[in-house]
């Protein structure tokens, strides 16, 4: 085997590797920077904005083919040049952008602002893409390897973010990626000095290149810090005047900081006769962790003896009360509290599962954090689990008296609203059923959850999910089974007991709550006759909204009626338990319905059929501004879309109206084509959360191995001598597929949760990569036929595809947060079908080779 | 780029390593050819000869496609764009008519003797696998180090603590912090558990209390009424007996009577209070002071809006021998409408250069106005409250908290009520907390929303700090 001589086409090629790799990075780097900024990772809409950039490429190379064929490498080196200054600028300029999605539901205006967000960071996918889509118009010869070497380079590229994140912290993941796009546009100053038939690198370029890199630099360090959103609560934190910063720790799983503050007033559910009855509040008990911004958990520290009593006051030592010498399972550390209550109380042993080690290395390594928490964490009674809570729970053959979820997360939080779209998979039917199994014949469950929602919202929904949860398991009784208490506007409880409440038990936490001030929600043997009026409240709370309903008493009457949460939890639990849960979801204001892992949306609330009267008001619910932000981001990927389809189809208007057959299914073709991607890779992102443990990995796995495996299905599909049989066979395929992920990966999945994260990171790369290849098909194979039977519907093939790849990201996010994944996945299927039906719209290769010969 | 000489009449592709036979090829591994030429070997175009292939125009584009110099894209019988070599292919193009080329015998695959594409892409699928492994293996590690271990080692790389800027707040913190992850330092001194002595986090403020003139002023000791059945008298009146303009009466007449008309107020004595506090005093803008808004007073702070003030009285009901403390002084209207109520009011702000502001407004206007000597300010974070005046009967805060304040709980004193926007900086829900004692003396709070769920306000934060609330400022009030 000769080598040949290195051609100028290869250093472009070491160039495009590098740029694919630079701009996936920065696609997971945008997603990380969102997180810490603002409330999500705005997943659908970085990758809506990356794929606008490039369709907006895509249609400009279209359109100026002559153009780039006449002076290819001065497009190619030019756009090489210009990537690091435009990550580096698209991210500054971002960070000036005032965008407060708190106020999207208040504040029309920021809407635009999320165009901007596309304007602004789709620069450098506009850039990247200018450089690939130059590439392959010029490099045609090489197609294969140009495959290669881009999929690679963005496989890589997720990667080599994820691996960043260990090293850097979000503020400056940016400035290696800058960094990684500098060398193509080195390798770019290389040119072939045809006269001295060698290659030299042009001193100006150099130059060109220095200086880019300096005033990349420059507009990093001035510019670009993260502008974290004034509403994150850790903002609040740091401005407290004497505030200070004492713990700093970072991986791709959050960023962690712990202030210490005289400010920090926690109260996390406490009774109000704490203030009354304890002889002092303990001063100064609590330091405050932000994980990305979001908190603050109270760290607590060791109280002294006479300070003991205050976790008697926190609703999560309810179930302590009907407990002796319990065998006590803590989902998620928090900040310690719960194991000081569980001590406090006298557990046998504390079990503590925790999926963020750096949490646990905090208070059981850091002296400073160990000496605050008076050691707890190495109590001998305590055993630390670094696991996922729903991994743990799955595998474990270990029986507790009491498992406690204790307000670990921000459900029933008001500034929660960003997470409404998130996958929230602890607290889905699924997921209680497995703690439910961890208990002992006569354990407890007992799950204290914010109340902070009003009208409320996570509470009924609590109770829904508990009772469906009970439900599934074959309880045929549940309402023995169930005591709920909640504090006004502060927390509520509920505790699930592994067989029916005696009376003694419930007289005991009846008198726990008594002394708390407490709100009794449902003890059994409460009042069992059904509410005669819970109509009239239910009609009441839709009155808010102006919410049309049955019955239909007058405003005058609705406006009498006070709405008392605990009459409203009272009510609901009395219905749920007369199987009347349909009534109560179809009559409640909002979306209550039992949170499951097909649609683990514990915070979307918003029931879609209501959302344009929601829409009138939506200044009363600046809460859910979450989903509103979504419908918005909708919107823009729209008006993007649309702009991404018209600009080649503009060039090429006439051409579809020409009278022949099949022009509209071509249309089709590629819509199908463009949609059906964006739901497969969006509901793999949202299903992989629940199993790689969080949405970073899910996004860098399932974006790099979807891209390379579609890659080689690209590939493959080249060479096939029946391109329609192929199509057919891999929408086939893709339809099979999506069975088997309804239908068996769910139990896989549950089956191997247990396992750790690098063989569940392996076997999450075998699971996509079969759907990313066939997925990777019928797009290429339609193009190449298309491009010889009817090369004036290629713009359009790509046109369409494009749009609806930007706004079908946002779509499919829309679609399984009001109706699940299931729905999601069929529609995927049914549109891979259609496409693979449609397939011979593209012409046959007789017709194919026909018109092309001369 | 030797090829050696070619059997004259058979047309060889040069530049493979093995020349392969035209004959041999179709069009489907036409294509292949013309991809393993220029992934692996150079070859010359000039010497291709095109007679014996059954191609298509697309196919001879493909082969002849690639600069031999720079590998981009050549126009046949152009100069090369990128490079400028310059080739010219020479022999015409004849194709085959399609019988023939059906006629042909399919080829044996063709092996492809430079592409090493299988090669280079396996490599790569598995250099890729085992960067997902490391990253993963590294993240797995990171969960699992052993507590010694961890100790000895700690902090990771990705650790790091920030040195806080010396300051009184938190010194054990400030000491231990960096110890804690100066890795060289094998035995940190270890920290002192700052539960010990709460009081080594003091409160990095000062406390001022703000002078008042003595003596006090009892108001039950005021003689007239306002009229507050007509308009007419009762503008007469107040402009007998105070300096408020008739401009601002009638307005303040008018939003009075919408008050009692929506019940925000139901006693008569508050309905009197209002009546008689001058809120344009206290507006920083005057023209705007009936309005019924929510208006900015600077610092970003805000003056709640005069239908919320009602309610929120109307709810407390404090009376005139009762010890009333507001907790968010603000604008200084609230405490003037309780100063008609009680002889007895505590107000308490954080923000020292608008307590100051308020304190000179209340100075100015105590002339004509005595009841203003009754209220007591106090600069400070209102938190702790104000334990030398307590118990309370009644507390009003009148800025938005997460949660009640436990040290305001326990200076309520027993039946005291206290009203207080409780939740987040989006909106909060105002509850009314009555302390009750119940007979075997376990008090018991009892919480209600005085809106009865249906209608939340926005007011500025409890803390003041800088920056990030300015947002709130022209939020509109509505009833």
């Amino acid at each position: 085997m000769t080598l040949r001589p290195m051609q100028l086409s290869d250093t472009r090629l070491a160039a495009l590797f590098l740029v694919s790799a630079a701009v996936l990075g920065f696609e997971i780097e945008v997603m990380r920077v969102f997180a810490v900024a603002s409330w999500s990772n705005f997943g659908s809409m970085v990758i809506s904005i990356a794929l606008l950039g490039f369709g907006l490429a895509g249609t400009l190379l279209t359109l100026l083919q002559a153009r780039v064929r006449r002076s290819p490498d001065a497009w190619i080196c030019s756009s090489a040049f210009a990537l690091a200054p435009s990550m580096a600028l698209a991210h500054a300029l971002a960070q000036q952008v005032p965008f407060n999605p708190v106020l999207i539901a208040t504040d029309p205006a920021q809407i635009w602002w999320i165009g901007v967000f596309y304007l602004v960071y789709g620069l450098p996918f506009f850039v990247g893409g200018l450089f690939i889509g130059a590439m392959f118009t010029i490099l045609s010869s090489r197609t294969h390897a140009l495959y290669f070497w881009n999929m690679l380079g963005s496989g890589l590229g997720g990667l080599m973010a994820l691996g960043l994140m260990f090293l850097f912290p979000p503020d400056f993941l940016v400035y290696p990626l800058v960094g990684i796009a500098l060398l193509p546009a080195l390798l770019c100053t290389v040119h072939w000095d045809s006269a001295a038939d060698r290659f030299s690198a042009r001193s100006v370029e150099v130059l060109l290149c220095i200086l880019m890199c300096a005033s990349s630099i420059f507009l990093l360090a001035r510019f670009g810090n993260v502008r974290v959103s004034d509403f994150k609560p850790e903002s609040y934190a740091r401005d407290y005047p004497d505030s200070e910063l004492l713990y700093h720790v970072f991986s791709p799983l959050g960023e962690s900081r712990v202030y210490g503050s005289s400010y920090f007033h926690f109260a996390p559910g406490l009774s109000d006769n704490a203030g009354v009855s304890l002889p002092h509040m303990p001063r100064n008990a609590f330091l405050g962790l932000f994980v990305d911004g979001n908190g603050p958990v109270g760290i607590m520290r060791k109280l002294a003896a006479d300070e003991e009593g205050y976790v008697d006051f926190l609703p999560m030592s309810a179930p302590y009360h009907v407990l002796s010498k319990p065998r006590v399972l803590l989902l998620r550390l928090g900040g310690g509290a719960g194991i000081q209550t569980a001590l406090h109380n006298g557990a046998g042993s504390v079990w503590v599962v925790e999926s963020n080690p750096d949490l646990l290395h905090m208070l059981r390594d850091v002296p400073f954090f160990r000496n605050y928490t008076g050691g707890v964490l190495l109590d001998t009674r305590v055993h630390l689990v670094t696991s996922e809570v729903r991994a743990f729970t799955a595998a474990t053959r270990e029986r507790f008296d009491l498992v406690e979820i204790g307000l670990i997360d921000s459900i029933g939080l008001s500034q929660a609203g960003g997470y409404s779209v998130e996958e929230n998979y602890t607290y889905t039917v699924e997921a209680l059923r497995d703690y439910l199994k961890c208990l002992t014949p006569s354990g407890i469950l007992s799950i204290t959850v914010w109340d902070r929602l009003s009208p409320p919202r996570n509470v009924p929904r609590l109770f829904s999910t508990v009772v469906e949860a009970l439900r599934r398991q074959g309880d045929p009784r549940p309402e023995n089974r169930l005591f709920a208490f909640n504090l006004l506007l502060s927390t509520a409880t509920v505790l699930v007991k592994n067989g029916d409440f005696t009376a003694a038990e419930i007289a005991k936490l009846r008198e726990y709550c008594r002394r708390m001030s407490f709100e009794v929600d449902y003890a059994p043997g409460i009042n069992a006759s059904p509410p005669a009026d819970f109509q009239k409240i239910l009609q009441a709370y839709r009155a808010l909204y102006a919410l049309p309903g049955n019955p239909s008493p007058s405003d005058a009457a609705s406006a009498d009626i006070p709405l008392i949460p605990s009459v409203l939890y009272r009510d609901s639990l009395q219905w749920l338990f007369e199987g009347r849960q349909n009534d109560l979801y179809a009559g409640y204001v909002f979306d209550i319905q039992p949170a499951t892992d097909d649609k683990p949306y514990y915070s979307g609330y918003l029931k879609p059929a209501s959302l344009p009267s929601f829409a009138a008001k939506a200044g009363e619910i600046p809460e859910e501004w979450g989903y509103i932000l979504l419908l918005a981001t909708f919107g823009q990927s729209l008006l993007f879309a649309i702009l991404v389809a018209l600009v080649p189809i503009g060039a090429r208007f006439r051409e579809l109206f020409r009278k022949r057959r099949g022009t509209p299914g071509v249309v089709l073709y590629y819509a199908c084509l463009g949609l059906g991607y964006m739901m497969a890779e969006i509901y793999l992102i949202q299903k992989f959360v629940f199993y790689l443990g969080d949405p970073v990995y899910s996004n860098s796995i399932v974006i790099t191995i979807l891209l390379i495996s579609s890659g080689f299905g690209s590939l493959a599909a080249g060479g096939a001598r029946s391109p329609r049989a192929r199509v057919l066979a891999a929408s086939l395929g893709i339809v099979a597929l999506a069975v088997f992920f309804r239908f068996g990966m769910p139990a896989f999945l549950g089956k191997t949760l247990g396992l750790p994260l690098t063989i569940r990171a392996l076997i999450s790369v075998l699971l996509i990569a079969p759907l990313g290849f066939l997925l990777g098909i019928p797009f290429p194979s339609g193009l190449a036929l298309l491009s010889r039977s009817r090369e004036g519907l290629v713009p359009w093939a790509w046109g369409v595809n494009a749009a609806l790849s930007v706004s079908g990201a946002v779509l499919t996010r829309i679609l399984s947060t009001s109706m699940g994944f299931t729905t999601v996945l069929a529609v995927m299927a049914a549109l891979y079908l259609a496409a693979g039906l449609l397939f011979r719209v593209n012409g046959s290769p007789q017709e194919a080779s026909a018109t092309a010969r001369i | 780029m030797n090829h050696g000489i070619q059997p004259k009449g058979a047309t060889v592709i040069r530049g493979l390593q093995e020349p392969v036979r035209t004959s041999q090829t179709n069009q489907g591994n036409l294509q292949a050819i013309a991809g393993s030429m220029t992934a692996s070997t150079r070859c010359t175009i000039r010497s291709i000869h095109y007679q014996e292939l059954d191609i298509s125009q697309e196919d001879i584009r493909k082969l002849s496609s690639a600069c031999p110099k720079c590998g981009f894209d050549l126009e046949a019988g152009k100069q090369c764009r990128v490079c400028g070599f310059s080739a010219v292919i020479p022999g015409g193009i004849a194709v085959r008519n399609q019988a023939s080329a059906s006629a042909r015998a399919p080829s044996t695959p063709a092996r492809r003797p430079g592409f090493q594409g299988p090669i280079v892409v396996l490599i790569s699928a598995a250099l890729g696998l085992l960067a997902v492994l490391g990253v993963f293996i590294l993240g797995d590690m990171r969960g699992k180090v052993p507590a010694q271990e961890a100790t000895s080692t700690a902090p990771a790389a990705t650790a790091s603590v920030s040195i806080p800027t010396p300051s009184p707040g938190l010194p054990p913190v400030a000491d231990a912090a960096p110890a804690a992850v100066s890795a060289p330092v094998p035995n940190p001194p270890p920290a002192p558990p700052p539960a010990a002595d709460p009081a080594r986090l003091p409160l990095p403020r000062s406390v001022t209390v703000l002078d008042i003139a003595e003596p006090p002023f009892d108001i039950t000791a005021r003689e007239e009424e306002i009229p507050t059945t007509d308009r007419a008298s009762f503008v007469a009146w107040m402009r007998e007996h105070t300096d408020q303009k008739e401009k601002f009466l009638l307005q303040k007449w008018e939003l009075a009577q919408s008050m009692v008309r929506i019940r925000s107020v139901t006693h008569p004595r508050i309905l009197e209070a209002i009546l008689r506090a001058p809120r344009e005093f206290f507006c920083r803008d005057a023209r705007r002071a009936y309005d019924d808004a929510v208006l900015p007073i600077g610092y970003g702070q805000t003056i709640s809006g005069p239908h919320m003030v009602a309610r929120m009285t109307d709810y407390l009901d404090p009376q005139p021998d009762q010890n009333v403390l507001e907790i968010g002084t603000g604008s200084g209207y609230q405490s003037a409408v309780l100063s008609e109520l009680s002889n007895h009011v505590y107000t308490i702000e954080i923000v020292e250069p608008l307590a100051r502001e308020t304190d000179a407004i209340y100075r100015a206007h105590e002339a004509r106005y005595p009841e203003y000597r009754n209220i007591h300010r106090k600069i400070d974070d209102g938190y702790l409250g104000w334990p030398q005046h307590a118990p309370f009967d009644r507390i009003i805060v009148t800025c938005g908290i997460d949660h009640v304040p436990p040290e305001l709980l326990r200076e309520l004193a027993p039946e005291g009520i206290m009203v207080i926007p409780v939740g987040p900086p989006s909106g909060q829900t105002i509850l009314r907390i009555v302390k009750h004692v119940g007979p075997d003396g376990v008090e018991s709070l009892d919480r209600e929303d005085i809106f009865q769920g249906k209608r939340r306000q926005i007011f500025v934060p409890f803390t003041s700090k800088k920056g990030g609330i300015h947002a709130y400022e022209d939020k509109k009030e509505t009833e």
